[in-house]
Parts: structure tokens; sequence; C-alpha cells
């Protein structure tokens, strides 16, 4: 099992956000490949299935060259489609520097997760910058969230799906699997099922890693 | 199964979705299912984001009665679509704002003759320049050739706004131009569709000069006349598409696009109070409904991304309100610049909104707030990283009060604007921006969060600076990369550094090669430029050599005239083009470089087209073979006249095979990265390489695809292919 850091372990989850003009706001952030639009997708389609007003703006731009992807994750009945700084309840990093470019997003007392994956730029690489690793990201976020969780989400998702490959996006989906353990906010059983309707002749590897994710911040049920 | 690097599930068919029906489509979407609703027959466009996605959405519904296509540049989409909408039919074409550059003259002269069929051509503008082109405000061109527009604020109104321009332009004989911009039409949103009409018109054509063509000056001047009342035609027909929302403020403001969403936001945040008027377009401005609106008021905030078009309107029309001050990015004058001074909290010009970068809710919340008069002065944000006046100035390089955890005075001169910035300035700036952001909640609140903000990011800042900045980069097994390192590597052998030649780059992929550790592209214009850029060099006697850079599909989008005039004029120059089969930056959409695709097209060979151009010297090359092609570019450079090499390998993130078996470093003969003359990392530059503990090279086998370009330039034969280790696997 791939090992799960919490911290601070003490903080318990916000109140399930039902009924009410309620506002619930999640940032995720990673790299080309790694599955972030794949992750506001069926984040979007679950909450729509718990009847959140869903929209979300996703930033692909640089996708195709080695850039940083973004989404805003509204639900809600908000009407911009970008999260405000300090109101997101959940921060979603599927990579420890693309994770601190969206820090200010995070609201206080909010929950982040955290690939323990790094993938350094060239100048890092080099040796002509620093580079952040799970732990000074994490830290980094401490001081304003409730709680931080740093998992190795590659490895879950490898370890997930075995013996087949992971599907496109494991990562994303393993974060997916952890965000329904640690956030109250939408169903796994919600994802679960998007994933069986929309991931086509992957959703089986998929929903395997979307649990595994899951089994890696509460364990075996 | 493709490789992009977008990874998503599978596209959602918009022509499919059942009408009354919600479905979630981004703002691209939702304009290809509000013109499939509207029953148009042609969708196309050319590739560029934001705005490929409104015609590739429709691909899934083409057949019969819809033909989808990539034209070959934007003008010539904008005149296929003319020519069937001068047949009677419904016609969509789509393009991001450089595109509309490339065809505004024939949609101004389109624009002046109208047209029969509905036609509606998609901009997508770029505020911010997420896609690293110029930042224009396209809305000029509405006013320039008297073409009304629509600015859908939501992917619901996209399509509404979409299926209601073909009723609009087909009523009145106006070509529609709908605006949109990044964040809309990558924004995805909950949509209703309705039935489709069926419109089943013949196409027909009548011969009549004084319409179709501009022989003489009479003609001409009676198509203005006619466009600019087609132009009030629409205004009239567009008055009640405008909403308001009450309120007994007596400062109102006006928003339109999406940045109408961040205003209703910001209003809820500081000035609950305040009456909004939602504009369906800033051109024509539906002046009774403003005016109307303006009567009650003491002040409006204008609120719109980019250039001041509506507020200019929206002064003129207060013109005879001297009481009434109109807010927005435009210095005030006289009367207002006085009262500015003492009434509202802002810059001494008055400007409140930046013309620079797109806005979000915290900016326009701090507008509102200093427009209403509540906005705290000790609290008012710096001006954003990477956008806005400040950021030119030294908010932007991170010693700005904020960042300190100082508030700003309020005699600063920033006006307030653009986002989380798309600055390289690393962690530096996520303390400016927190503290922007948090302060905009206005109020108490609001100065106590942006002091602990901006303390609080600062000590990320200082943890990891310079870390959030990610400079763009050839994926791994971009066959762009081997150009480049053949491209070093012949220069080299012909005894030239690269700063003795001058290399010109293009639009799309190949300009990578500007950045590290290539640094060979000097200038980027636009599509097809680098040839004629070249050229100038070339006559300037501006290096030893002059090389240019082109992509395939550059080269057949604007490139081609510029070849032959190079080739006419006997200039000196080598054309290095990188085919790498389709257009690979925006999505991989074929060009008529590209094979044959299903739908029945002819492949054009760039050589057959450089050859048939009187190119003398065409050399064909596989830039993944780094010693040909290299051979190649150096007896390009050496022979006179225009000499072509052509660099041809597939993208391998449209290959529908699984990549080679990724290499491997043998830890044993790796130097480590640090130590070695000519590492691996900082040749490539490959994003699969990465450095281990013990700083050698690692090979991400999750990223490889086993180009062995590093293999190529290992000098201590560490890298090599997983068989001559042992394992199984397959050369490429």
């Amino acid at each position: 099992m791939a090992a799960a850091g919490l911290q601070p372990a003490g903080a318990r989850p916000a109140p399930r956000p039902r009924g009410g003009p309620q506002q619930f706001d999640v940032v995720a952030g990673g790299l080309a490949a790694q599955g972030v639009a794949l992750l506001a997708e069926v984040l979007a389609a679950a909450a729509r299935l718990e009847g959140y007003p869903v929209q979300y703006w996703l930033d692909s731009a640089e996708a195709r060259l080695g850039g940083g992807v973004r989404v805003h994750l509204r639900l809600g009945p908000a009407p911009s489609p970008k999260v405000s700084r300090g109101a997101a309840q959940v921060l979603i990093g599927l990579e420890t520097a693309e994770a601190l470019r969206l820090a200010p997003f995070l609201a206080d007392g909010g929950l982040a997760v955290v690939s323990t994956h790094a993938w350094p730029t060239l100048d890092a690489k080099l040796g002509r910058r620093p580079y952040p690793d799970a732990a000074a990201v994490a830290a980094a976020l401490a001081g304003r969230a409730g709680r931080v969780a740093t998992l190795d989400l590659a490895r879950i998702a490898v370890e997930g799906a075995a013996p087949e490959a992971p599907p496109r996006g494991g990562e994303a989906l393993a974060a997916l699997g952890a965000l329904t353990a640690l956030w109250p906010g939408v169903d796994r059983e919600s994802v679960v099922r998007v994933l069986r309707d929309r991931m086509g002749a992957e959703a089986d590897a998929a929903v395997e890693v979307c649990l595994a994710g899951y089994r890696a911040v509460a364990g075996d049920e | 199964m493709s490789r992009d690097p977008v990874v998503a599930v599978a596209g959602v068919n918009v022509g499919a979705l059942a009408p009354e029906t919600e479905a979630l489509l981004s703002g691209n979407q939702a304009i290809a299912r509000g013109a499939i609703e509207a029953g148009v027959t042609l969708a196309i466009g050319y590739p560029g984001a934001p705005a490929s996605e409104a015609v590739e959405a429709c691909l899934p519904a083409a057949g019969s009665e819809l033909r989808v296509e990539w034209a070959v540049n934007e003008k010539v989409a904008f005149e296929i679509a003319a020519g069937v909408a001068w047949s009677g039919k419904r016609a969509l074409c789509a393009m991001k704002m450089s595109g509309l550059n490339v065809a505004a003259d024939s949609v101004l002269a389109v624009a002046a003759s109208g047209v029969n069929g509905g036609l509606v051509l998609v901009v997508a503008d770029d505020p911010s320049a997420y896609y690293g082109m110029v930042e224009q405000d396209s809305r000029y061109y509405a006013l320039m050739g008297a073409l009304p527009l629509l600015e859908p604020a939501t992917p619901q109104e996209a399509l509404d706004f979409t299926r209601m321009a073909f009723d609009v332009s087909e009523r009145t004989g106006a070509p529609i131009l709908l605006r949109t911009t990044t964040v809309l039409a990558q924004s995805v949103g909950l949509v209703i569709g309705r039935p489709t009409e069926r419109t089943r018109v013949r196409g027909t054509f009548a011969f009549d000069p004084d319409r179709y063509t501009k022989a003489g000056a009479a003609r001409c001047l009676a198509q203005h006349k006619g466009a600019l009342a087609r132009v009030r035609e629409v205004g009239r027909l567009l008055e009640p598409l405008v909403k308001q929302e009450a309120g007994a403020g007596r400062t109102g403001a006006i928003g339109v696009g999406v940045a109408w969403c961040h205003l209703l936001e910001a209003r809820a945040r500081v000035a609950p109070d305040a009456p909004l008027l939602k504009l369906p377009a800033s051109y024509p401005l539906p002046e009774k409904a403003v005016a109307g609106f303006l009567a009650g008021l003491e002040r409006v905030l204008i609120v719109e991304e980019l250039e001041p078009v509506v507020e200019t309107a929206v002064r003129a029309l207060a013109a005879h309100r001297p009481g009434l001050r109109v807010l927005g990015k435009l210095a005030a004058v006289g009367a207002d610049a006085a009262a500015s001074s003492g009434g509202v909290a802002g810059p001494a010009n008055g400007a409140l909104l930046s013309r620079v970068g797109e806005y979000d809710v915290d900016v326009v919340a701090a507008a509102l707030a200093s427009a209403v008069g509540t906005w705290p002065t000790a609290a008012r944000p710096a001006g954003p990283v990477g956008s806005g006046p400040a950021s030119q100035g030294t908010a932007a390089r991170g010693t700005s009060a904020a960042a300190s955890g100082t508030p700003v005075a309020a005699s600063s001169t920033s006006a307030v604007g653009g986002t989380e910035g798309r600055d390289a300035e690393g962690a530096r700036g996520l303390g400016q921006r927190a503290a922007g952001g948090t302060a905009a909640l206005g109020g108490a609140e609001g100065a106590a969060r942006s002091a602990a903000a901006a303390g609080e990011m600062a000590a990320v800042a200082a943890g990891c600076a310079g870390t959030a900045g990610r400079p763009p980069v050839f994926p791994a097994g971009c066959p762009h990369r081997g150009t480049y390192m053949a491209l070093q590597q012949a220069l080299s052998s012909l005894g030239l550094g690269l700063r003795d030649v001058v290399v010109t780059g293009d639009v799309g992929c190949a300009v990578l090669g500007a950045l590290e550790p290539f640094s060979a592209c000097a200038t980027e214009v636009s599509m097809g430029a680098s040839i004629g850029v070249a050229q100038g060099f070339a006559y300037a006697g501006a290096g030893k050599a002059v090389v240019a850079m082109i992509g395939d599909g550059s080269f057949f989008h604007a490139g081609l005239p510029a070849l032959v005039g190079a080739v006419h004029r006997q200039v000196d120059l080598t054309l290095l083009v990188l085919d790498n089969g389709a257009t690979c930056m925006t999505g991989g959409q074929a060009h008529p470089g590209s094979p044959v695709q299903a739908d029945g097209t002819r492949q054009i060979r760039i050589e057959d087209v450089l050859r048939a151009c009187q190119v003398r010297r065409v050399t064909v090359v596989d830039p993944y073979d780094l010693r040909r092609t290299a051979t190649a570019i150096m007896g390009a450079v050496k022979s006179r006249g225009v000499s072509a090499v052509i660099a041809r390998r597939a993208c391998e993130a449209f290959l529908p095979e699984p990549p080679a078996p990724p290499l491997q470093v043998r830890p044993n003969r790796c130097v480590g990265v640090a130590a070695c003359q000519n590492s691996c990392i900082a040749v490539t530059a490959c994003p699969a390489l990465q450095v281990d503990e013990a700083g050698k090279a690692r090979i991400e086998a999750s990223a490889c695809v086993g180009c062995r370009l590093c293999e190529a330039v290992c000098p201590t034969r560490a890298i090599r292919r997983p068989w001559r280790l042992g394992a199984a696997g397959r050369g490429r």
C-alpha cells in the first residue's frame, strides 16, 4: 500500500455540504497527461449527480508544451467560473510545484491533497534553482490548510491498476479516490458511477485506481 | 489511442444531445451545439486555441447536411463561409483573435456587402495571453467594419446567442461577430439545448455586382451605408437581451461578456445595493437601455476585459450628464479627475481597472468597492503580477509593499487588473497575488486577511523561490528537439556560433527553439512570417547566414507567398520546415500536407511544393537522425539562394501506436549531470530525463518514448535501449 501522510491528523472534515445556497470551490493542478481535465470532468459530473450546480474552468493552454494544467471547479450557485483567492475548500496538486502555484486559492482551514511526485524544471535539474518536494509544499500549506494529505499518487495508480497498466490520468483518478475519503463534498459512489459511465474500456481500471486512492487514506474497509 | 497530453474522457457529441436535457458543455462546445441547432450547413475555421473546439465539436455531427473542415488559413476559411452564406445557407466560421487579423480584409469586405444566409464568425480573444500571442481586443473590428457583435457570458448564453445570431444575421443581412474569451471558451457549465432546426435551403446566388463587388466608389459608399443601417437594425433586435439587476445604490456597474459573471459575484461581496446592467454586446451599444440605466446614477463602473470599448461609448452617452462619473480603465479628465482624488479611493488618474490581463472576482470586487467608496484605503491591493500597468514596475518584481506585508498606499498608481498572473517570476509572485486577492474582500476583514496572507505567502515564496515558473519545453519525443540539436551541430561544424547567424522562428511548436537549451529562434511574428523576416535580415546583412524555421502548418497557412517572394528575389536563406504531419500545437488537426483524411482529402507534399516554387535544393530528413539532419542543414547553409531542409517525423502525441520502449541509463557509466561536459539533460532538455539521488541521469519510463536523441549525445555511452541491457523490447 502506498504511503499517505496526513497533517495534522486531528483536523475534522467540514460538514457535508447539503442543501441551501452554499458554495464549494475546488482548485486542482498538475502537469500535462496527469489527468487534471479528467479529474474536473469526473468530479463535476459526480457533483451534478448529487444536485450541485456545477461549472469549471480549465486552463490547459500549456499542456502540450510541458506546462502546468489547472482547473477551478465550482459547486454551487456562484456565477463566476473562476475561484477567488482564499476561497477554495479543496486544493489538489498532482505535482509539487503545481500545488504550490495554487496555494493562494486555498481557504483557511481547507483541505490539500498533494502528490509526492515532483517534476523539476530544467533549471532545477541543472542545479540553478531549488525545487519544492512534497514536504516543502506541505509545510508551506500547513499554515493555511486545515489538513494536508501527501500521497504517492503515481505509485497508487500503478499498484491500483496492477496487473494491468494504469489508465490515462491515473494520478488524477487516485487523487479523486483519496478526496472522497477526506472530503464529504462528493460521494465515492457518485465518482465511481461516473467513471463506469464514461471511461469506456478503461472503466474497470479507472475504478480500481480510484478505490486504491480511497484506501490509501481510509484504509481497507 | 492518442497520447495527447490533454487527457479527458471521450468528447461529447453535441449534435446528439437530447433537447431540453442538461449537459456539461464548454463555451466552445455550446457554440457548436447552438450552430447545429440553428441548422448550420458549414462549420469551418483554422485551428487556433482558444477557438478551435467550436469547429472541432461539430465534427461528430458532420454528414450530408453539415460539412465540417479546417481551411488552409483563417482568411480562406471565412471566404468559404461567405460563399456559403451568399448562397443562402448558414455557415459558422471560427478562429482565434490573431486569425481574425489574417481574415480581416475579407471580413470587412463581406460585412460591407452583407449576407443572405446566416453567417456567424466566432472569434476568441485571449486576455492574459494564455496562448502566447498578442493580447488584442477584437471588438474593434466590429466598430471598424460595421459588424454587429454578440458577447456571451456563460456556456448557456454561448449556445443561445449562437443560435440567435443566425436568425439575426438572416433577418438583417449582417454577418454577426460572436466574440468569446479564453475563460468562456474553456469554461464548462450546465447547458440545456433545444431541438435542431431543419433548414433545407438550396444554394442559390443572384448576380449583383452592386452588392458583391467593390468596383467603383459609388458601390463602396452604398455598401458602407447599408452596413451601418444593418448595425442599427441589429441593435434594435438586441435591446431585449439587456438584463438589469436592480439596486438602490447611486453607483452602478455595467458588464459585458464573462466579466459580467465576475461583476455579479463581486457585487454580492462588496456592493449589494449597486444596480447592474448586463449588455449582450459592446457594439452596437443598446443606447436606449444604457441611457435609462444611467438616469438615476451618480457613478457607473464599466467592467469589460481588455480595451475600453463600452466605456468609451458610455462616456459619449454621458456627455450630457456632467454630474455622472464614468469609471473604468480610462483616465478621468477635468472635473472627474478632481473629484476622484477625494471621493473614490484609487489611483489619482481615476482608472480603476487595467487594459492588460483578464479579470476575476477579486479584481472586479476591488474596482467595484472603490467605485462605491467602500474600499479601505489601507487595504487596496497592488497591481497584480504579470498584468496591468503595475506589473511593469516594482510590484511585478516582488518588491511591492504588499508582498512584504505592508499595505499599499492609496496614492499607488496601480490600476487593478489581471488575475493570478501568468508570470515567470516564480513563487515570489504568490505573495502579491494572495495579498491582492484577500484584500479584495473589502472592509476590515479584507484588510486583516491581506496582511496575513501577504506574510504567509511571502514565507512560501522564501522557501520555494523560483519554482512556480515552468517554461515551455518540447515534450519527450518531439521531433523538433532533434532538428534544433542538429542545427546547433551543423552551425558548429561550419565554425559558426548561434549568434553568428540569424534564426527566425514562427508561430507554433517550432518557436520553442527560442528557449534553452537551443536558444536559436530570435523572432516570432505571425503565422508564416519567419521567411519574410529572414529575407529582411538577409537584405540587411544581419548575420553570416539566415535560417528561417517554419512548421508545416504555418508553411501552408501563410508561408507560401513569402517563399515565392524569397525565391523570386534569389535570397540566400535556409528554410527549415519542421514537418510533424499536423497542426500539433492546437490538437493535431490536419492540414494540406497531412496524410489523406477519412473525409477524402488529397495530400500535398511540402517537397513537391518547394520544388514547384523553384527551390533548387530540397532535402527530406528524419530529425531523430541527428547526423544526417545536421549534414543536410550544413549543405543548405552553404548553398546560394533558397535552400530547404524538411525535417519530417510525426508528432508522438498523436500517433496511434504505442511508443518505443523507454531507454535506460547505466549508472556506472553516467558521470553525473553536474560533472558531465555535455550532459543529456543540458543538451536535450527532455522532460523524461531526470536526476536521481546520486546526481546521475535517470529516465522516467512513463514519459520516455525511445527517441534516442539523448543516447546520441551522451559522451560516456551511458544511455542504451533496453535490449542492449538484456531486457525485452523493440527498437524503433
